[in-house]
């Protein structure tokens, strides 16, 4: 009885959101100004990045991290840290969605993660070639007799070099899933991307990295044009943005009014996978065996709930426009089973 | 001067081979290197060859063979920079990079001039304290670890010896805390302090023996 008495206070807590969501801020800049860093104690600081000149004004609609931070104002740190430059908070709550994270159903926020492995480095031919005519010129040095300070040189050089050469960008991993969950008719978009992942100017969600970091940021750009660039920046962190999707057309068997995809596999409720194939936008759901074997990607198949059907799909290329140029995936728990 | 005067040429490039392998590798031996770094995998070839213990006709060369250890560091330097420079892109801090480096370029030197030091007499004790510091310590301490499977801790003169292997040291900071080695300072301290024993036991050996013959000498009529 104590202890029951003891429990229901603990049950009846709040729990707390487990996303970073956003709040959107009003800053007005008043140049000479570089760069404005806003604190607010939470785990997400926002930085502002801009070139104005002296006695120019903008007003900037910037995130702020809502999770652990306080409804107090953020402290601001400017750039040039002394100048006449100067920002002001206009507003601080600009715009807020509707929409809790709590609010989503537990199957929606349970969610894996979608894979973001770090693109693997690998050395080009010009240091490769370097590093082999180096053993060369080490080894022909040494049969000439001795010339230590020679080769040491060599070496030295050499080792340097890879880090002076220019070196090509590995191309940058982005995922999109869809999220969705039939019962509630509830979709969430995830984007995710490694180390910087841009963001629609003004876009309200949640956002995560993986590990968790104190040096993750929301970065807010001020182009000279006047344009604005929102984006999350972690040093090698996977960085994720959930948006709730108010409205979004669903996967029915009868007809695909969402995004066509290139390859889709259904699970029914036994849990027997179907490959399907690809699916066009307005076209039934393609019969099984049109996918011809090919199995769903392990990490989008993984901790589905059991009982319930399931479509999973990898979204076309020529849909492309749609996902931004990103590898996009869809996963629908609830699916209805064609016989219905 | 040349490479051979230290670890012979065919051995230097062998050694070059293998550091380079980190950086070349691809598929599923990339993967198993992910998060580690390939700076530190690098150099266990170098520290385990540019020490290595003089041969009976290098002894019998002594004095007569140049210093040959910063022709061998020489050709070293560049597969360990491009480790370096992959550590990097691969988003490794760059004080744990430099610090590898800070550590790995003092710990060579000591380790080739202590050979060089062994060319030159006491050769045959150097080479049994290298045998115990370097491979010997760390791989007994692998083999007790794996035999125990768990349920036991190698004998603590084992661990404390593997400890101080500069081999331990360069494989904690690509494996991480929990080896033998490790990334503290008592990690690269031991190191550095085994790799200065190493030289000073073959400079005493050398000496020694150097007296003994110049006594020998002395004693002909």
């Amino acid at each position: 009885m104590i202890a029951a008495a003891l429990l229901v206070p603990l049950l009846a807590a709040e729990v707390p959101a487990a996303q970073d969501g956003i709040r959107i801020a009003e800053l007005r800049l008043t140049g000479p100004l570089r760069e404005v860093t806003l604190e607010n104690a939470g785990s997400w600081r926002t930085r502002v990045t801009c070139d104005l000149a002296p006695g120019e004004v903008r007003t900037v609609r910037v995130p702020l991290a809502t999770s652990d931070a306080p409804r107090d104002e953020p402290e601001l740190r400017l750039l040039p840290p002394d100048g006449p430059g100067d920002a002001v908070l206009v507003a601080l709550a600009a715009g807020e969605d509707p929409f809790t994270w709590s609010a989503l159903p537990a199957g929606l926020r349970a969610r894996s993660w979608p894979p973001l492995r770090p693109a693997r480095p690998r050395p080009d031919a010009a240091r490769l070639a370097l590093v082999a005519g180096a053993l060369c010129l080490g080894l022909a040095l040494g049969a000439l007799g001795r010339r230590r300070t020679v080769a040491l040189a060599v070496g030295a050089l050499a080792c340097a070099a890879p880090f002076v050469l220019p070196a090509r960008a590995p191309a940058a991993l982005a995922l999109r899933v869809h999220e969705g969950d039939a019962e509630s008719g509830e979709w969430l978009r995830v984007d995710g991307a490694r180390e910087i992942l841009d963001l629609r100017p003004g876009a309200l969600g949640w956002a995560e990295s993986l590990p968790f970091a104190r040096e993750r940021s929301f970065e807010v750009t001020l182009e000279t044009g006047g344009a604005l660039r929102w984006a999350l920046s972690g040093k090698g962190l996977a960085l994720y943005f959930c948006e709730h999707l108010s409205a979004f057309e669903s996967f029915e068997p009868r007809s695909n009014e969402a995004l066509a995809l290139a390859a889709c596999w259904t699970r029914d409720a036994a849990g027997a996978w179907t490959a399907r194939g690809a699916w066009a936008v307005g076209a039934p759901l393609p019969p099984p065996g049109a996918g011809g074997g090919e199995a769903p990607p392990g990490w989008l198949a993984a901790g589905l709930p059991q009982g319930v059907g399931v479509l999973l799909g990898r979204v076309a290329r020529d849909g492309s426009e749609r996902e931004g140029g990103r590898l996009g995936f869809v996963r629908l728990v609830g699916f209805p089973e064609e016989s219905r | 001067m040349s490479a051979a005067a230290t670890m012979g040429r065919t051995r230097a490039t062998i050694a070059w081979a293998l550091s380079l392998a980190p950086s070349l590798a691809s598929g599923a031996a990339a993967d198993s290197l992910a998060g580690g770094s390939r700076l530190a995998l690098a150099l266990l070839p170098w520290i385990a060859l540019i020490g290595l213990p003089p041969g009976r006709s290098a002894r019998r060369a002594r004095a007569r063979e140049p210093r040959g250890w910063p022709a061998a560091l020489a050709l070293a330097l560049p597969p360990l920079g491009l480790a370096a420079w992959l550590d990097r892109a691969g988003g490794l801090a760059a004080d744990g990079i430099l610090a590898t480096a800070a550590v790995a370029l003092p710990l060579l030197c000591l380790l080739g001039e202590a050979r060089h030091a062994a060319g030159r007499g006491g050769g045959g004790l150097y080479g049994m304290a290298w045998s115990v510091l370097l491979p010997g310590a760390p791989a007994l301490w692998a083999a007790l670890g794996w035999a125990s499977s768990g349920r036991g801790e190698p004998a603590a003169l084992v661990a404390w010896l593997a400890g101080l292997s500069p081999l331990s040291w360069a494989w904690g900071r690509f494996a991480g805390p929990g080896t033998a080695g490790g990334r503290g300072v008592t990690a690269w301290g031991g190191a550095l302090l085994a790799a200065l024993a190493l030289w000073s036991l073959a400079a005493f050996a050398a000496r020694a023996e150097r007296g003994e013959h110049g006594a020998r000498a002395g004693e002909r009529p």
